[in-house]
């Protein structure tokens, strides 16, 4: 394994999902966050607690859809977060998963850029 | 317009996908505002994704419609699985858990939030083969809307007191510079643009000067707001020909009256120029039958809706019988009428150029290819039926999207079940085709949604048209039959269609 300062993960399409760099996990979501790209998602949830990492920010630019269990997803890598005391945010979201987002009231408990 | 697009997929992970894929660019085609289209997606998502997860034991198809009914636009999600009693406990068991920020289970509830009117018909109670979960949203009242208005000034206080001023009135969009304007009125139009004159950089009548040369934007009404030391800019204003001005400083009572008097002047202009086409184009389209058919009695009733509409009707005598094709554009008054003209040109082009060689199903693969190759009649949406009669009574049909067609034999009327895609929707639609033959004395009978959706309020039943009319059909002539259906969607639609109304009879003789 690389040092956490640089570690990625890629999927089997050999899109990046998620990399740490400099104590901030990035994951990077997919262009569809819903049910079916749960599997890939489900495996960072267990990064989040690496002592390398404080702070997490779930990247958003690329997703065009996002739907209940991408939120869901969201949420339960919100609440690993809190409960690690590790910083948590939203970045990147338009259109479709930011009216969502907006729609759900998210911005109650999540930060979002 | 019934059903717009229709899919059938087996149920599995990827469905929703497959489907978002399917549906979104049909959506963009019809031109759905986004928020709508979006909330439809997600709505189809989530209760497709329920119906992978969660019934037990799970349905073995899904079938999803999109289609216009009336003035909505409406999604049905099917299955052919067990009912989904706990449909209505899902979504309210989220709404009480208090928690916006629930790991699941929320995909229910956001489908109910969004769609208030959501109706659910389990298959149990409806006896058919589907269980359905309906929502909709309307499809917009073109009359309805408020004018658009693009208001243009640097004075960002003058801005904020003419839009006060219009509120309710209008919908008012105001740019800080003559040159966002310009950008905003190339992609969106306007009924009106309201401008004043002195402003850096572009000044109003440079502004005014652009749009006159820009064609598109020239012909919407102007007015000029102007100050008292601008008297020598009004008068070369005037040689711009605007339609009016409004000096400053501006009272609520001389800007609404002014605006209603250019916007009423502007609305009369089109619609006299709307008559006339209407009249002329009217016409020309009015569906009818030449000389006849071959080995059948034939009648045609239309009536042109008040406010226009886009029926068509093309037929012709070729090799080895005759072929006719009923279609409808999407859409009213002149515009739905000129494509409709546009349409008929191409459709006579096509029967006289390779109908002969063509099965219905093929030729309206042809017709599609127009629609969606041709700039012009991409714009629009059609439905369409191509039928080939032959003299001794069989008949090939094919539909894109066009209501089904009657089929009278003794002592029955049922519902032909032929489909297709709309006109346009899809880049290679494989039609469907059906063929039956009419033995003597029974009845075809083709017909356009102004027929069957005369009614604004309620449902109708499509056989129940023909067997409710007040004669013996086994004897009734194919024009008391053809003039029937449409005095019986005359009266439905309180006497004032909405739409086109077409009814094709046909019998075997």
């Amino acid at each position: 394994m690389p040092p956490q300062s640089c570690y990625k993960r890629y999927d089997m399409t050999q899109v990046k999902l998620f990399q740490i760099l400099d104590g901030t996990l990035l994951i990077d979501a997919p262009e569809a966050f819903d049910s079916v790209s749960l599997s890939e998602m489900r495996a960072i949830a267990e990064s989040i607690g690496d002592d390398a990492v404080k702070t997490v920010i779930v990247e958003l630019n690329r997703t065009t859809f996002l739907d209940s269990a991408g939120v869901g997803m969201i949420v339960k890598l919100f609440r690993e977060a809190q409960g690690c005391a590790k910083a948590f945010s939203i970045r990147g979201a338009t259109a479709q998963p930011l009216a969502l987002l907006d729609s759900l009231q998210v911005r109650r408990a999540i930060a979002i850029e | 317009m019934p059903v717009i697009y229709s899919l059938t997929r087996p149920v599995m992970m990827s469905a929703a996908r497959e489907f978002r894929a399917a549906f979104g660019p049909v959506m963009d085609r019809v031109r759905l505002p986004t928020g709508e289209r979006d909330k439809f997606m997600l709505a189809m998502s989530e209760v497709v994704t329920n119906l992978v997860r969660h019934p037990n034991p799970k349905p073995r198809h899904i079938r999803v419609i999109f289609e216009r009914k009336r003035s909505d636009w409406q999604l049905s999600v099917c299955d052919d699985g067990p009912a989904f009693q706990e449909l209505e406990e899902r979504s309210k068991s989220f709404a009480s858990s208090g928690s916006v920020l629930g790991e699941g289970g929320m995909g229910i509830y956001l489908v109910t939030q969004n769609f208030p009117n959501w109706q659910y018909y389990p298959r149990d109670e409806t006896g058919g083969q589907w269980n359905s979960f309906v929502i909709g949203v309307p499809s917009g009242d073109e009359a309805a809307k408020l004018p658009k208005i693009v208001l243009v000034d640097d004075d960002p206080a003058m801005r904020a007191i003419v839009s006060t001023f219009l509120m309710g009135r209008a919908e008012v969009k105001d740019f800080e510079s003559a040159r966002d304007a310009m950008t905003y009125l190339i992609g969106s139009g306007a009924d009106l643009i309201i401008s004043d004159i002195r402003m850096p950089d572009v000044d109003g009548l440079e502004f005014r000067r652009q749009l006159k040369a820009s064609g598109e934007s020239g012909g919407i009404p102007f007015i000029f707001l102007t100050g008292s030391s601008e008297q020598n800019d009004l008068s070369t204003a005037v040689d711009l020909s605007i339609d009016d001005y409004v000096s400053k400083p501006v009272t609520r009572e001389k800007i609404l009256s002014v605006v209603a008097r250019v916007l009423n002047r502007a609305r009369d202009i089109k619609a006299r120029l709307g008559d006339r086409l209407d009249s002329e184009i009217t016409g020309a389209l009015s569906p009818r039958i030449n000389r006849g058919i071959k080995g059948f009695d034939v009648a045609v009733s239309h009536e042109a809706a008040s406010a226009g509409g886009g029926d068509l009707l093309v037929e012709r005598a070729i090799e080895g019988g005759h072929i006719l094709v009923l279609a409808d554009i999407m859409g009213h008054g002149e515009q739905a009428k000129f494509f409709a003209h546009a349409l008929s040109g191409y459709v006579y082009g096509a029967i006289r150029g390779f109908a002969a060689n063509l099965p219905p199903a093929e030729m309206l693969a042809e017709i599609n290819d127009l629609f969606r190759l041709d700039s012009l009649m991409s714009q629009s949406i059609a439905t369409a039926m191509v039928v080939f009669v032959r003299p001794g009574g069989d008949c090939s049909i094919a539909s894109a999207g066009h209501p089904a067609p009657l089929l009278r034999t003794a002592g029955k009327v049922r519902e032909l079940d032929v489909g297709g895609p709309l006109l346009g929707l899809l880049e290679d639609p494989a039609y469907e085709q059906i063929d039956i033959s009419l033995k003597v004395g029974e009845h075809l009978i083709l017909y356009t949604d102004g027929i069957s959706e005369a009614d604004r309020t309620s449902e109708c039943i499509p056989t129940d048209m023909l067997i409710g009319l007040p004669f013996a059909l086994d004897t009734a002539s194919v024009e008391i039959l053809s003039s029937g259906l449409l005095s019986d969607a005359q009266s439905r639609s309180g006497f004032l269609l909405g739409d086109d109304a077409t009814a094709v009879v046909l019998q075997k003789i």
